[in-house]
């Protein structure tokens, strides 16, 4: 039981006002100020007794008060822990991974193109009586390279008439590790020709194909049988109808060049979006919009 | 406590430290010099203060500052303002901050660790090292002082 009377009213008007009554003794004290009103003013006396602090007044030297924090200088930090530059990273190891799958697709295409010539080269040759001289119509030649999609080339025509070559005589050409490969694409002209040259009538033809952008076959390795009558090709001559191409084209279909170039688009825009972020970026931290905190 | 942490300290404390302690002494170069200890001290000692006892710890060493200086000083304010008469329409700020000066140092540190911070009695007492009665003593001597001192004033007007 609290008990409120003269000797005490006016601790307890002290600790009301300072908002350190409890409520047994809030109630208390009002009830005790119901029942003497004219305590009431002196209440509010000891209410307003009380100081507000001048918010005009502050210390100026709190820069003399602070200490140097550890500075973390440097961009690598402030990408590595800015919630813009995440995705910026993020979005620069998604480009890597796409390039190395272009890099790695392109690798597969060379290797698979080199793997396309081994099968040729392991195929078994054929020899043929005539197999070293290779006379085919151009018209099925022709026909024959449109069908096998083969890069052939046209060699310039021995004419019999202009260079004076009896039809049966013919340009031995050794067996070597290069022409052997273009024999064997002699063999499918050689069957071409032969199921066409009784429709054609004629065994004499006025072009040769031959295999080409297999393999450069040096001159030097080019010898002329002695059964040639009366006539020589000149090292030269022979230097100029082996194409010296050598270079394999990659074996890539339509859809994986469309891929590709899908590829390099999506690339070429994710690089311009990573430069313009990280453009916008250091630009807000240049202009303070942005404050990094570590 | 580290160096961001009390930098942190510096700028929401100093403020409130210095207009305690400017308002204990009467004296803002005493108030500098008071509060640029109390941080050098909160900063020597800042493996041992947690950023959330800080404050506490701050407006300790400022209440043992001033106590010691009114000691070394011996300086003690006249019960009233010496030739201070109130003009009329004087706002009750005004004569309150009078009648502050008008009571003794302790409870003057009191009132102002109340009012201005609004430390309860219990965190009074832990500032001050006193009791807790004996802060409900100070307390109520200075609160009647102030009232007494607006009566009277209220008296002239």
């Amino acid at each position: 039981m609290i008990m409120i009377d003269g000797s005490n009213y006016e601790e307890y008007l002290v600790r009301y006002a300072d908002g350190e009554l409890n409520a047994a003794e809030e109630n208390a004290l009002l009830a005790f100020i119901a029942a003497n009103p004219h305590l009431e003013g002196e209440m509010e006396l000891f209410r307003q007794a009380h100081l507000v602090p001048d918010e005009t007044v502050t210390y100026t030297n709190k820069r003399l008060l602070m200490k140097n924090e550890p500075k973390k200088s440097g961009w690598l930090p402030v990408i590595l822990k800015s919630g813009n530059m995440r995705y910026a990273a993020i979005a620069a190891s998604v480009a890597l991974v796409i390039i190395g799958f272009a890099v790695w697709k392109h690798d597969q295409g060379y290797q698979s193109s080199n793997i396309r010539k081994e099968v040729l080269a392991s195929r078994p040759s054929v020899d043929t009586p005539k197999a070293d001289k290779v006379l085919v119509n151009p018209q099925v030649a022709n026909t024959a390279i449109t069908n096998q999609h083969d890069s052939f080339e046209k060699i310039p025509t021995l004419n019999k008439h202009n260079h004076n070559i009896s039809s049966s005589s013919s340009v031995r050409i050794a067996k070597t590790r290069s022409i052997r490969k273009s024999v064997i694409a002699k063999d499918f002209f050689t069957e071409n020709s032969n199921n066409n040259s009784q429709n054609a009538g004629n065994n004499q033809t006025t072009s040769v194909y031959r295999v080409a952008n297999i393999e450069k076959v040096k001159p030097s390795e080019m010898h002329l049988a002695p059964a040639v009558d009366s006539f020589r090709i000149a090292p030269a001559t022979l230097a100029r109808e082996m194409p010296p191409a050598v270079k394999a084209i990659p074996v890539w279909d339509e859809q994986e060049f469309s891929l590709m170039d899908q590829i390099r688009t999506r690339v070429q825009l994710l690089s311009q979006t990573v430069a313009s972020g990280v453009s916008r970026f250091r630009d807000k931290v240049d202009n303070k919009e942005i404050s990094i905190r570590f | 406590m580290n160096e961001k942490e009390y930098n942190i300290l510096v700028l929401d404390l100093a403020d409130r430290l210095f207009r305690f302690v400017c308002k204990s002494l009467g004296s803002s170069a005493d108030a500098d010099d008071i509060v640029q200890n109390c941080f050098e001290q909160l900063w020597l000692k800042r493996q041992q203060v947690t950023a959330a006892k800080a404050k506490s710890y701050l407006f300790t060493i400022a209440y043992r500052e001033c106590i010691d200086l009114y000691r070394r000083k011996s300086r003690r304010l006249p019960e009233t303002a010496p030739g201070w008469e109130a003009p009329k329409g004087i706002g009750l700020k005004k004569v309150l901050d009078e009648a502050l000066q008008t009571i003794d140092e302790q409870s003057r540190l009191l009132v102002l660790l109340k009012d201005y911070e609004g430390y309860s009695y219990e965190e009074i007492a832990h500032i001050t090292d006193l009791s807790d009665s004996q802060v409900r003593v100070y307390l109520f001597r200075a609160r009647k002082k102030l009232k007494e001192y607006i009566v009277n004033i209220e008296n002239v007007i």
